[in-house]
């Protein structure tokens, strides 16, 4: 492919994506050494946002949720989603289709009304899981007790991305190599035998990819704390992204917002490195 | 070995089954609980334990169709995901075609770029989308919304691409430009042909993500171009509960096509994903 | 008569055909049909008003709040030839944002009339990003009989002397309570909240109700800083000093932190510091809760049978105060609507449309929905709740101070506020610390300089 060729085929996107993607990025970048309120005019503070946001505790109280929030449920919904992979395989076509739209359900309902709904099932007097909990004498008051309104939270990453996993796990499985498996049988190998030793090394590029999504999104999570919990109790589910806008719309502190927004990507990629350094290693191998 | 198998089909069918159709219960959850406020009346919907028995009322849909938002709003919400599905896969297609085979850049660095575009918070981004909207003139036009959706979701579907392209041989368009194509003309009639998988998963992923946006229209969009998700938040936003049976069916009537489009492409998905940029 | 405001929607020609077009059962076809019906309807010029020589654009914003979308939806009929009138309802949150990024900037204002509460209309007016109307309404007082409306009222509608605001509904929060259950019991409607507190002990007894009270100490809308506000009102306090220094961590304000959370600790469910308001009147209408403080926009919904299991059991009073003779512990909002500077559409116009759409006759028709803000038509005499949301606002109830500063006072009082209702801060520790966060805080905005 010739370099004409190369720019003639790239440009629309890279003209795409840099008026309307990159720009705002440079912009954030910007703001966040100003302060700026709506309507006034940035004035530089060099970096102060910077400063004040490292020192604050409602800082590290959100980085702190939001570490618990992605640490916690990634392994959940990552084993999860392998287990239901791996059974999904025993069924039959039909049934099969059925049950992987019914996982993606939770991306598939509009995600702010998916999540509202979500919440209702964890209302007193008026949703199932208390009165299914009463039944068995357990009483947790989900919105009141920061670890209950937290453990919601960690659920609801549970289910709305166990589906996803389930779907691109399932379709790591389907390019095993037929022989493979077949040669461990005729070895004798049990399955869990097997399974350590075949199948998992097989989708473990799957798992990497899936984990790197799953880790930004989790730690970008803000519109469904916004719906279910705004933050609450006290700032107990505030996360990082809720932080941010919060800062930014509530408060009308943009510049800070911005300094957030910009933590936070940097956050992000302290987060994914190991996961990045694996799959860079990985495609070396290959 | 045929007792072993026998073993193996019980234990499908007490243990497996059951537990499959429990996750696919908790998934579902939330819209079978919407699809029952939907038709109860609010007394009963908010009753716990949940009334099993009651006279289902359908006024609700019939209360949408004579909401003139509503097949506006629909509208609006089939002419942006239609526009974003094409123009995405097809910008995506090319410049994933361009990466692929113009050795310049690593997959690895790509997915970097993609994560970093991908891990910035959008409540950063309105207010420079907002501005930009003005300065363009194009507030509150479907045009803005769908551009701003492609842009948004262009570094994925580029992604996925690049991963397709590269998996496909060279040698399959070097032979038609042998036979006089020219480089565009060999990608479409004989690469993409066999994109076909990736063609599909994109599509699907890029109809998902511009069906269900929500903060982009909330801020790009006002009362000439504004999507179905900004409609149903606002009958989620009611203190009335007896509008809730309303919010409640409007939020059915906007999943239902996707859950349609979801049984009957699920096979694809999977197909698409199976191959490409996932497996790294 | 309107049931809500739902049904309330203007029935044009457009209903005839969209539920035609429905009725072909092909989505694409549906969808196709629809395209079609949003255009506006050519027809006669239903309001009166002069056609604007060149083709002009209004757009009209509003959230879900009982009333307010019906008088946008009247706006809109006003519609004719080269002037089309839009309305469209977003979520709260999101049209405070989406308010606010616009009238901010320097751009002109995409939204032309705006749905704002008084918190609102204090923050904006005073950073000069809402037209005042003083000339346009002393102009237009008697073509639209703007003496109607109370100057109690109009009073709500100033910030610095200037009127920015036209006063649609008024929402004061009153008591409610089951009136089956009291006369059971033998128990009256509170006067302040040391009845309450016994009305608890009564109920939790004979009632054995563990939690008979639900009061919306929440974060939820930031409801808990009106409440605290209230409470320290009507004990006689106030939030700020001359020069905007806190004064909600003296000892007053202490006193009514503490009383609140001696109320919550005691008889109110413990999930209330994360309610939504839907959450209280789920518990009323269920049979959850007794009795509560709440909006009285939303209390008609306690009486209806198809949401309540209670219908017609339900009495409402004035919100109590904290001590005889002083004023409820309820808050008295208003909803208004406000044209942004920079809307960019002759003001005088936008006025006019404004006030077509919050007409009296249009009033009248609202008054089965929400307390108006005309007494003449606003049905007091019809219902209970309004009756007893008049008697709160005649007893003195206020809304949140008026500063335009108000903003950083309340996100601190809720952050320490639900700390103090946890536990985990003492009523005193709570305030000064949030004493503490708002004096930095107005230093770094600059509203000290």
């Amino acid at each position: 492919m010739t370099r004409k060729e190369f720019a003639a085929f790239i440009a629309p996107c890279v003209v795409l994506t840099a008026t309307l993607l990159v720009a705002p990025v440079i912009y954030t970048v910007y703001l966040s050494f100003h302060h700026l309120s709506f309507g006034g005019h940035p004035q530089f503070v060099g970096w102060t946002n910077y400063q004040v946001l490292l020192g604050d505790d409602q800082v590290r109280g959100a980085l702190i949720f939001t570490l618990a929030f992605v640490l916690l449920s990634l392994p959940v919904h990552t084993i999860l989603g392998l287990a239901l992979a791996l059974m999904l395989e025993r069924v039959g076509d039909r049934l099969r289709g059925l049950l992987i739209s019914a996982y993606a359900m939770p991306f598939i309902v509009t995600p702010v009304v998916g999540t509202l709904v979500f919440s209702w099932l964890f209302k007193d007097f008026w949703g199932i899981v208390p009165y299914l909990l009463d039944k068995v004498n357990v009483h947790i008051l989900w919105f009141a007790q920061p670890w209950a309104a937290q453990t919601m939270v960690i659920l609801w990453g549970i289910w709305w991305t166990f589906g996803f996993n389930v779907m691109v796990l399932y379709a790591g499985l389907q390019t095993l190599p037929d022989d493979h498996v077949r040669a461990a049988v005729v070895d004798g190998a049990s399955y869990w035998q097997r399974l350590r030793y075949i199948i998992l090394p097989h989708l473990m590029p799957f798992v990497l990819l899936i984990s790197l999504f799953n880790v930004i999104d989790g730690f970008r999570v803000f519109d469904s704390i916004w719906v279910m919990t705004k933050g609450g109790p006290g700032t107990a589910t505030e996360s990082i992204g809720y932080l941010t806008y919060r800062v930014s719309f509530v408060l009308r502190q943009l510049g800070k917002g911005s300094a957030l927004a910009v933590l936070s990507i940097v956050g992000t990629f302290l987060l994914i490195s190991p996961l990045l350094v694996a799959r860079f290693r990985g495609q070396e191998r290959d | 070995m045929k007792n072993l198998n026998a073993r193996a089909a019980l234990t499908d069918k007490v243990v497996i089954v059951p537990l499959l159709l429990l996750f696919a219960l908790i998934g579902s959850l939330p819209f079978i609980y919407l699809v029952a406020i939907s038709i109860k009346t609010p007394v009963d919907a908010f009753a716990m334990p949940p009334s099993l028995l009651f006279q289902p009322t359908f006024a609700s849909y019939l209360q949408l169709l004579h909401d003139g938002q509503f097949g506006q709003y629909l509208w609006n919400s089939v002419v942006v995901t239609g526009a974003v599905v094409l123009i995405s896969t097809i910008i995506g297609a090319l410049g994933g075609y361009g990466l692929a085979r113009y050795g310049g850049l690593s997959s690895f660095t790509l997915l970097t770029v993609v994560l970093v575009l991908y891990s910035l918070p959008r409540s950063a981004v309105l207010v420079p989308f907002y501005q930009l909207s003005q300065a363009s003139g194009m507030y509150d036009t479907r045009v803005l919304l769908i551009l701003v959706m492609v842009a948004v979701n262009q570094p994925f579907t580029v992604w996925i691409f690049e991963g397709f392209f590269r998996e496909i041989p060279r040698q399959l368009e070097q032979a038609a430009m042998i036979d006089g194509c020219n480089r565009l003309q060999a990608f479409i009639r004989v690469v993409l042909p066999v994109a076909g998988p990736g063609l599909a998963t994109t599509a699907i992923f890029s109809l998902l993500f511009a069906y269900n946006e929500f903060l982009l229209p909330v801020i790009l969009a006002g009362p000439e171009s504004s999507t179905m998700p900004v409609l149903v938040a606002d009958y989620a936003g009611s203190s009335d509960l007896r509008h809730w049976p309303l919010f409640a069916a409007a939020a059915v009537a906007v999943a239902l096509p996707l859950i349609i489009v979801m049984i009957t492409c699920q096979k694809f998905i999977v197909r698409g994903l199976v191959s490409g940029a996932v497996k790294g | 008569m309107l049931r809500d405001k739902r049904a309330g929607r203007p029935r044009l020609a457009t209903d005839q055909r969209s539920r035609w077009y429905w009725m072909v059962p092909l989505l694409v076809l549906e969808l196709m049909g629809c395209a079609g019906c949003v255009k506006a309807p050519a027809g006669q010029n239903a309001c009166g008003l002069p056609e604007p020589a060149v083709p002009t654009k209004i757009n009209i914003i509003s959230y879900d709040s009982p009333g307010m979308p019906f008088f946008g939806d009247q706006m809109a009929r006003c519609s004719y030839g080269r002037l089309q009138i839009r309305h469209q309802m977003l979520p709260f949150d999101a049209l405070v944002n989406q308010a606010t990024i616009s009238m901010s900037s320097s751009s002109r204002s995409p939204y032309h009339i705006v749905h704002v509460y008084d918190q609102l209309l204090v923050e904006w007016a005073g950073k000069k990003w809402l037209a005042p109307l003083d000339d346009l309404i002393t102009k237009y007082w008697t073509k639209y009989r703007l003496y109607e409306i109370p100057t109690s009222v109009w009073e709500t509608m100033k910030v610095n002397g200037h009127i920015y605001g036209i006063p649609a509904i008024q929402n004061p929060e009153i008591f409610v309570y089951r009136k089956d259950l009291f006369a059971k019991d033998g128990l009256v409607g509170p006067r302040n909240i040391a009845d309450v507190s016994r009305l608890c002990d009564a109920l939790q007894s004979k009632e054995s109700s563990r939690y008979p009270l639900v009061m919306m100490y929440s974060k939820m809308s930031d409801h808990i800083a009106y409440e605290f506000n209230n409470m320290q009102h009507s004990l006689g306090g106030r939030l700020f000093g001359k020069d905007g220094s806190p004064r909600f961590n003296d000892a007053v304000s202490v006193n009514a932190l503490q009383t609140m959370v001696s109320l919550f600790k005691k008889c109110v469910h413990p999930n209330a510091v994360n309610f939504t308001v839907e959450d209280a009147l789920v518990g009323l209408q269920q049979g959850q809760f007794v009795m509560g403080v709440l909006w009285m926009n939303n209390t008609p919904q306690l009486d209806d049978p198809t949401a309540s299991k209670f219908a017609g059991k339900f009495g409402f009073l004035p919100a109590p105060s904290a001590c005889d003779g002083c004023a409820p512990v309820g808050y008295w909002a208003q909803d208004s609507w406000a044209i942004p500077a920079n809307a960019g559409v002759d003001r005088e116009l936008l006025f006019q449309v404004a006030m077509e759409g919050t007409s009296a006759e249009n009033q009248a028709q609202a008054s089965s929905l929400t307390l108006v803000t005309r007494p003449r038509v606003a049905g007091i005499e019809r219902s209970p709740y309004w009756q007893a949301g008049v008697a709160s606002i005649e007893r003195g109830a206020v809304g949140f101070e008026r500063q335009p500063y108000a903003y950083l006072a309340k996100d601190v009082i809720v952050r320490y506020g639900i700390d103090a209702l946890l536990g985990k801060l003492s009523a005193k520790e709570a305030l000064e610390r949030a004493a503490g966060d708002y004096w930095r805080a107005m230093h770094e905005e600059d509203f000290i300089k």
